[in-house]
């Protein structure tokens, strides 16, 4: 079963995303032989009551069972967001939360940032956070995010080590201290590999899988592409090329990984 | 509740921009269904020639440069290594690119650094380079705008080899917006500064390095459009759906160079997920940074 991780529907502002919908989400992964994507909706990041996008989310993946698994958006600095909690929970079928601290005001860390994630893990929710939507280099002018540094959801996880994190757009680079990297390897975290190449020469914006996988171990990594920000082609290169990793690596980040992740 | 019912439809099911991006889907060549397998056969099917890469710096063996080029089908690379502020610091650089070419001449091209800010050294190592069969002038980097008059002899010792000049280039916001951090310096090269020289020189053979290297590349696009002579590099680390695309409807694809700037993967990727047809894609990977080379006098056949 091939799993990708972190997908995405919904509206960006900034630039257009071709096929941001559950239906044509669907398509792509047919195309390229792909059972099932974790899903967010964008406009959970811009609602400020993201719950609404939760519910446009439930709705429309409803349509494609097992094929899209949607991931709520909260924010725990707007109010009833533990009712919002329950609902994605017991009546939408979310089967993750994606945080936003960049976008939505409060730190990583932070009192409202660990009551929403004890909140889930109490729920059997694992968390998400994404290091960036975009490059800086190319970010507007009207977007405020700062990148979300890896050693800070390391912090988190170190605050709430018994939670289950998935980390996006996952910066491996970014994971510069020993103690950081310690506590991610004892937790049950799963890191994308939206930024992992499978060739030995490792640059900007891409950390080779072979020292990754080394350093942190195979069941750590899960295939997500960031689609429909990025080309899906480019994202299946970085696994395909992946010479060290033999059949059953391959298999654990193309999904088992992924599915053993949700269970 | 009528909007929110219209954001729910357009969730589940596309709207204008959904069936504009089914329409190209439907463009592309390949099989209908291309698992992981296929992607990979993908990529190996077509000749490469890498427009812009580096070897000999920051980590990058020759060993695992190849390594990397192999697994994705790239044939030839032109490399260099944008390093050297003072002439035997430059000298040094392309003294290791030379290596490199020497060992490997079916895999690397030279491409010649310098520092402008010593226009008698700068010119002697540019004839040396070309002397040794390089290319031409690249990756220049950030020592000077690619307009600075400091750059003018180079360039016209260029035209005259009929040797192309590949310049670093970025559209942070930073950089064309006050206000806003970048770590670019300020002698980072824009779109708007190869206008200016392809205006003042329109026989030049003038790259654009990576519109995926950082920044809006839709700006980079736009402000190159009216300028033929402006090639674009397609490399960099950034991998955005409808990046190529973007390029190609509003630059012409006789305008795009196939590059990865050490980004393997993403730089075979981009292009494999573009709406280009074989001949389009034939283009791009080989065949207009080859009419280039063979303008120099030299061929990646």
């Amino acid at each position: 079963m091939r799993i990708d991780v972190n997908a995405y529907v919904g509206h960006w502002p900034f630039r257009q995303l071709r096929g941001a919908n559950c239906r044509d989400l669907v398509t792509r992964l047919d195309r390229f032989g792909i059972d099932q994507a974790w899903v967010g909706n964008l406009n959970g990041i811009f609602y400020k009551n993201c719950q609404i996008a939760n519910e446009e989310l439930a709705e429309a993946a409803a349509s494609f069972p097992k094929r899209l698994l949607p991931w709520a958006t909260l924010n725990p600095t707007y109010p009833d967001w533990e009712h919002d909690l329950d609902v994605c929970v017991n009546q939408l079928g979310t089967k993750g939360l994606r945080l936003y601290p960049q976008y939505h005001g409060y730190e990583t860390g932070d009192a409202d940032c660990m009551a929403i994630v004890e909140a889930a893990r109490e729920r059997g929710l694992p968390v998400a956070f994404t290091v960036r939507m975009v490059d800086e280099r190319q970010q507007s002018w009207l977007d405020p995010a700062k990148r979300l540094e890896m050693e800070r959801i390391a912090a988190v996880v170190e605050k709430a080590p018994d939670a289950k994190y998935l980390v996006l757009h996952a910066y491996l680079s970014g994971l510069a201290s020993e103690a950081a990297r310690a506590t991610m390897k004892k937790a049950d975290v799963l890191f994308d590999t939206v930024y992992g190449s499978g060739v030995p020469v490792g640059f900007i914006n891409a950390y080779p899988l072979k020292d990754a996988v080394g350093a942190f171990g195979a069941d750590k990594f899960a295939f997500g592409t960031a689609t429909p920000f990025r080309d899906y082609e480019s994202h299946i290169l970085r696994i395909e090329t992946f010479k060290e990793a033999d059949a059953q690596v391959k298999a654990a980040i193309y999904g088992g990984n992924a599915e053993r992740f949700l269970m | 509740m009528a909007n929110r019912i219209g954001r729910r439809q357009f969730l589940a099911v596309s709207g204008a921009a959904a069936a504009s991006a089914s329409s190209l889907a439907a463009a592309k060549p390949g099989p209908a269904v291309t698992p992981p397998h296929a992607v990979m056969a993908e990529a190996l099917k077509y000749r490469k020639v890498d427009s812009h890469n580096h070897v000999g710096a920051g980590g990058i063996t020759v060993k695992d440069i190849i390594e990397s080029a192999d697994r994705v089908g790239i044939e030839r690379m032109a490399v260099s290594i944008p390093r050297g502020e003072k002439p035997e610091e430059f000298r040094a650089a392309n003294n290791k690119i030379l290596d490199a070419v020497k060992q490997h001449p079916d895999r690397f091209i030279g491409q010649c650094f310098v520092n402008p800010h010593y226009p008698r050294e700068a010119m002697e190592e540019l004839n040396r380079c070309l002397g040794e069969g390089f290319i031409g002038l690249g990756e220049l980097y950030t020592q000077a705008k690619i307009n600075d008059p400091v750059f003018f002899p180079l360039i016209e010792r260029s035209i005259e080899a009929n040797a192309p000049v590949m310049m670093h280039a970025r559209a942070d916001t930073g950089l064309l917006r006050s206000g806003f951090p970048t770590e670019a310096p300020p002698a980072t090269s824009v779109a708007d500064d190869f206008v200016d020289v392809a205006k003042r020189y329109p026989d030049l053979m003038l790259i654009h390095a990576h519109i995926g290297g950082g920044g809006d590349w839709e700006y980079m696009c736009k402000v190159l459009r009216a300028h033929p002579s402006i090639y674009i590099d397609t490399g960099g680390s950034i991998t955005d759906q409808g990046m190529i695309d973007f390029a190609k409807t509003t630059l012409g694809v006789e305008r795009m160079l196939f590059s990865t700037d050490c980004n393997f993967e993403t730089g075979v990727g981009k292009i494999l997920a573009a709406d280009l047809n074989e001949d389009e894609r034939n283009r791009v990977f080989w065949s207009n940074y080859n009419d280039i080379l063979r303008k120099r006098g030299l061929d990646a056949n």
